[in-house]
């Protein structure tokens, strides 16, 4: 143990005495590790730290959500759960000031708190008996809000808090740090149906739903007991739950599925990245082994046995790669604030990426294996030397042409390694560009939007939802700048939509629950001119399109090409098939397709329903597009004015701007690309360095043949070639071998690419140039210097 | 000590053999002092590094401490090494990152020898040729005598049977070469066998006997 000190000791001397050396390998290895150690601590926060619930490993997620009767029959049937619970985001308006202001809330079914093991910090959680129709109203809040709304009132269980749905009883304070999966809260009050058509309504799932599992129960048994479920409710429900699966995933795995591939290819990417420093150091470890050939003749002839040589050099390589790595933390302290100001909405976790100790442990263990593995070949090479040339007195080094293969093997490997790195990058940055260059079937400048959602209780009325909104829309327009002003319940790249079932007039009769599926949006008659969709066939909405005129809607072409092929759909009629009783709407236009949800995405068959004619009473909410003639500065102040003069408890939210909708829309695509791109730039730059500096030491090895061709009269120009020539060999060696690599990996890519290929030859094509322009640049400076070579300094020196 | 029966080494060049020792036939006993004589290119060192096992490219017979090195194998011939000899070269190659005391630690570490162990023989030697005062300096701080010294310090510190000293003196002035000399005189009448390669007929004064050697054949 005490050798392994001293080698350590001398190690650290040697690295000390070599500042040039050192200052360079451990920079070297600070950027791959940083970037390792960044990735992972992201990666730990989002995907391994355990959920913050009791035994989080027993919680499952029912996919696809649930409604009300499902959820009942769950909790009446099902043998594998401790609990089920179900909840939905609510916002809660507190009134009584100037303006209305929203709070982010929950609704939760009394049981949900237990399922989650959660606790109180005061008072109690809502329990199993909260949730009954007509029950008080109650509400647990968060620390949060109790801190900054309350003022941490010590008294706060009992009061009363009052929003525009009435007061709340506050029967607890949640402790700080916790939410509820996927919904963030800063109260929650219990789930009951807002209707009785609610209570009953089957085929709404707007439930999202969370079991615990039973001790021992495992999830393909509790998935067996839903199946069976299932199929009951099936048999006796077929008009909602034909064929209907209720899929459990554990909730963890749930709540990572979006990010889930697109982390772990970037936690590849730095491992790459990781691969290239470390090579680079290789390389480094490798010249210095040559020039320490005689030191380590030395030491063997004073008596050091192989293993002892190779265990000093890899005491070197180790130690480096553990100040490397203790400097990587400050590149991954910038790392990971990058990635997490960077980092697209919904993320679970990422507000927990921290450095620290598992993500620590993770960087020690890396470094040390870093240091180990980089160091193998470097301290095997090394330790083999022949001693009575390397001690002979005026010993000359001689190239030792395995270890050049070596090294040149090592940069063919690097080159690739970067290549790889960068088609991906390549990749993502051609689907970006094609989706940016998509056009979304509107013109989404100086277009604002907001939202409106008017309490139920005193907006339930439609006729008078419809007036409270036109009378908005009407103020709104007469502010200077507007030129035009439409509401819709679902706007483009706003919140997820539902499809309704519908029956068309005149065609047989479907099985319940298989009738085709439609995006029903209820519109204000100037939403459709606001956005600027033309109408293609019939005519636009139009104002005198009145609860009591006949039901009229426009479709867009999605919906007439696939659910009237061949057919004009204008004055065709279909109607809802879920609806109490059948009320027919007329087709009567034909408007564009616009992008939904993401520019990626084709839009669906959709219908567009006058809102004054709208059925469904608890659609409370609308959203409202503003078109300005200017940019729209100031605007959101003076649309809470208008608001607040026709009803000042409703809150204007979610003022945007469409252009910054759109961009919100891709913005986990340039979130990877952004990422992956940096990294492909860094490997892209430490391979060139690793080149640069193979093709230095070879030049340098080379100083007489060098002197040898310039007195034989070889031009500067020929020297040049000879060494471009040297290092673009390696070079295109690397980019053959990267691309044959890319071809297997990029497939693992495909569901992040957008209009491009997998292999798409163009990029292909173009990262190659660059890493051959890259190397060209790397190669540049030692072929000049290999060319300045004197002939007489040269020959002289041997 | 040693006993050496037709040994030869040569390099393959173009097809044919160049012979640089041939058929060497040298005993050396326990307690000698032996020069090696020869113009340049003679094979003197050539024929140290084959008794330092540094070189095992070779025929022949050798036999070290009544141990056949012509029978064993690399790892043996290390142990055998490392047990019986200690090497003092031309231009000291002492390890430049290393402190004195370090030099002279390093061989009884790779020895395995306890840590306490270590620094009392190292104490004992540094007392011994009277270098205390320098043992935290590093090569670069001494002069080319005073590297020599400690690099004849270090060839003693694990207590060789034999020391094979390859022109050492050969980078020391006349004065630090006469010093060098003694301290392997006494070293030899302490009882240590040392095998000097010398051009010097001087130096060759201090030992008992010289093998001379010629393009390869000892010719005394």
């Amino acid at each position: 143990m005490d050798t392994l000190w001293q080698d350590l000791r001398h190690a650290a001397r040697l690295l000390r005495r070599s500042p040039g050396f050192t200052t360079a390998a451990v920079v070297t290895l600070a950027l791959g590790m940083g970037a390792n150690t960044a990735m992972f601590s992201v990666v730990h926060a989002v995907m391994l730290r355990p959920l913050p619930y009791a035994e989080p490993d027993r919680l499952v997620r029912v996919r696809g959500g649930s409604s009300f009767p499902d959820l009942q029959d769950w909790v009446a049937q099902a043998r594998s759960f401790d609990g089920l619970g179900a909840y939905r985001s609510h916002f809660l308006d507190l009134t009584g000031g100037a303006a209305a202001e929203r709070v982010d809330g929950a609704l939760v079914t009394g049981d949900l708190f237990r399922v989650l093991g959660a606790r109180a910090e005061r008072g109690r959680l809502l329990e199993a008996r909260d949730d009954r129709p007509g029950g008080p109203k109650l509400i647990v809040l968060s620390h949060g809000f109790w801190q900054r709304r309350l003022g941490g009132d010590a008294g706060v269980v009992g009061r009363t808090v009052r929003f525009s749905t009435g007061e709340y009883e506050v029967v607890g304070v949640m402790p700080a740090g916790f939410s509820l999966p996927e919904v963030e809260a800063e109260a929650w009050a219990p789930l009951v149906p807002e209707s009785p058509e609610e209570a009953s309504a089957r085929g709404a799932h707007s439930l999202m739903a969370v079991g615990r599992l039973r001790p021992g129960t495992s999830l393909p048994a509790a998935q067996e007991d839903m199946d069976a479920i299932a199929a009951r409710l099936s048999a006796a429900h077929p008009e909602e739950n034909k064929d209907r699966r209720f899929v459990l995933n554990p909730l963890h795995q749930f709540l990572v599925r979006d990010v889930r591939g697109a982390l772990l290819l970037l936690l590849g990417a730095v491992a790459f990245v990781l691969l290239i420093a470390a090579t680079n150091v290789a390389n480094l470890l490798l010249a210095r082994a040559a020039a320490r050939r005689k030191e380590i003749a030395i030491r063997a002839s004073l008596g050091a046995s192989r293993a002892r040589l190779v265990r000093q050099l890899l005491a070197e390589s180790v130690l480096l790669a553990v100040v490397g790595g203790a400097a990587g933390l400050v590149v991954a302290n910038w790392i990971t604030d990058l990635v997490v100001t960077m980092s697209p909405a919904g993320v679970p976790g990422i507000d927990l990426v921290r450095l620290d100790p598992r993500v620590l442990a993770f960087t020690a263990a890396v470094s040390v294996l870093t240091g180990l593995v980089f160091g193998l070949v470097p301290g095997l090479h090394g330790s083999r030397v022949s001693l009575v040339p390397s001690l002979k007195e005026g010993g000359r080094a001689t190239g030792a042409p395995a270890r050049q293969r070596l090294r040149s093997a090592l940069v063919v490997s690097q080159v690739a390694l970067a290549l790889v790195l960068l088609v991906g990058a390549g990749l993502l940055l051609r689907s970006l560009q094609r989706l940016q260059s998509v056009d979304p079937g509107f013109d989404p400048a100086r277009l604002v939007t907001f939202n409106l959602t008017p309490p139920m209780a005193r907006y339930g009325d439609i006729p008078r939802r419809t007036r409270l909104f036109e009378d908005v829309l009407t103020r709104v327009v007469a502010l200077p700048g507007v030129t035009a002003v439409g509401a819709t319940s679902e706007l483009p790249f706003g919140m997820g939509s539902l499809f309704h079932n519908f029956v068309i007039d005149g065609r047989p009769p479907l099985e319940p629950g298989r009738e085709p599926e439609i995006y029903s949006r209820s519109v204000s008659p100037s939403y459709l001119s606001t956005l600027g969709l033309s109408v293609l066939r019939g005519r636009a909405l139009s104002p005198d399109d009145r609860a009591e005129s006949p039901r009229v809607a426009v479709i867009n072409e999605a919906a007439a090409r696939q659910h009237f092929p061949g057919e004009d759909p204008i004055g065709r009629r279909i109607a809802w098939a879920r609806a109490p009783e059948r009320v027919w709407i007329t087709v009567v236009g034909i408007v564009g397709d616009v992008r939904a949800q993401e520019l990626a995405e084709e839009e669906v068959p959709a219908l567009y329903t006058p809102m004054a004619q709208e059925l469904r009473a608890w659609k409370t909410w609308m959203n409202v597009a503003v078109r300005t003639a200017e940019a729209p500065e100031g605007l959101a102040a003076a649309v809470r004015r208008e608001v607040a003069a026709v009803d000042a408890d409703i809150p204007v939210t979610k003022v945007r701007a469409m252009d910054d909708l759109i961009t919100a829309s891709v913005a986990p695509r340039r979130f990877n690309l952004l990422l992956l791109g940096g990294f492909a730039a860094l490997a892209l730059v430490l391979a060139g360095v690793g080149l640069h500096g193979v093709i230095s030491y070879a030049v340098a090895q080379r100083t007489q043949e060098m002197g040898v061709r310039v007195a034989l009269g070889a031009a500067p120009r020929d020297v040049v070639r000879l060494v471009l020539g040297q290092g673009l060999a390696l070079t295109l060696g690397g980019v053959a071998l990267g691309a044959a690599a890319a071809l297997g990996l990029t497939r693992f890519l495909s569901t992040m690419l957008f209009g491009v290929r997998a292999t798409d030859p163009a990029t292909f094509i173009g990262v190659a140039l660059l890493l051959v322009a890259v190397a060209a640049l790397a190669c540049y400076r030692p072929a000049r210097r290999a060319a300045r070579v004197d002939p007489l300094v040269a020959l002289r020196g041997d | 000590m040693i006993q050496i029966r037709n040994l030869e080494k040569a390099y393959e060049q173009g097809g044919g053999k160049v012979f640089v020792l041939r058929r060497i036939n040298v005993d050396v006993n326990e307690g000698d002092f032996v020069s090696i004589m020869g113009p340049s290119g003679a094979g003197k060192s050539t024929l140290l590094h084959v008794l330092g096992m540094h070189d095992s490219a070779w025929t022949g017979e050798y036999t070290l401490a009544g141990q056949p090195v012509h029978k064993m194998g690399r790892k043996e011939r290390m142990e055998l090494q490392k047990k019986n000899i200690g090497f003092v070269f031309q231009s000291y190659h002492l390890l430049d990152d290393l402190t004195v005391y370090e030099n002279l630690e390093i061989p009884l570490s790779y020895r395995d020898v306890k840590k306490s162990e270590r620094q009392s023989i190292v104490a004992d030697v540094l007392d011994r040729f009277q270098i205390v005062g320098k043992k935290d300096l590093y090569p670069s701080q001494l002069s080319g005598g005073q590297q020599q010294l400690v690099a004849v310090a270090r060839a003693v510190v694990a207590s060789p049977k034999l020391i094979l000293a390859d022109e050492p003196t050969g980078n020391l002035h006349s004065e630090q070469g006469r010093e060098i000399m003694q301290l392997f005189r006494k070293l030899n009448q302490e009882g240590t066998t040392i095998v000097q390669v010398t051009h010097s007929e001087v130096n060759a004064t201090y030992g008992h006997r010289i093998i001379k050697l010629r393009d390869g054949w000892v010719v005394d």
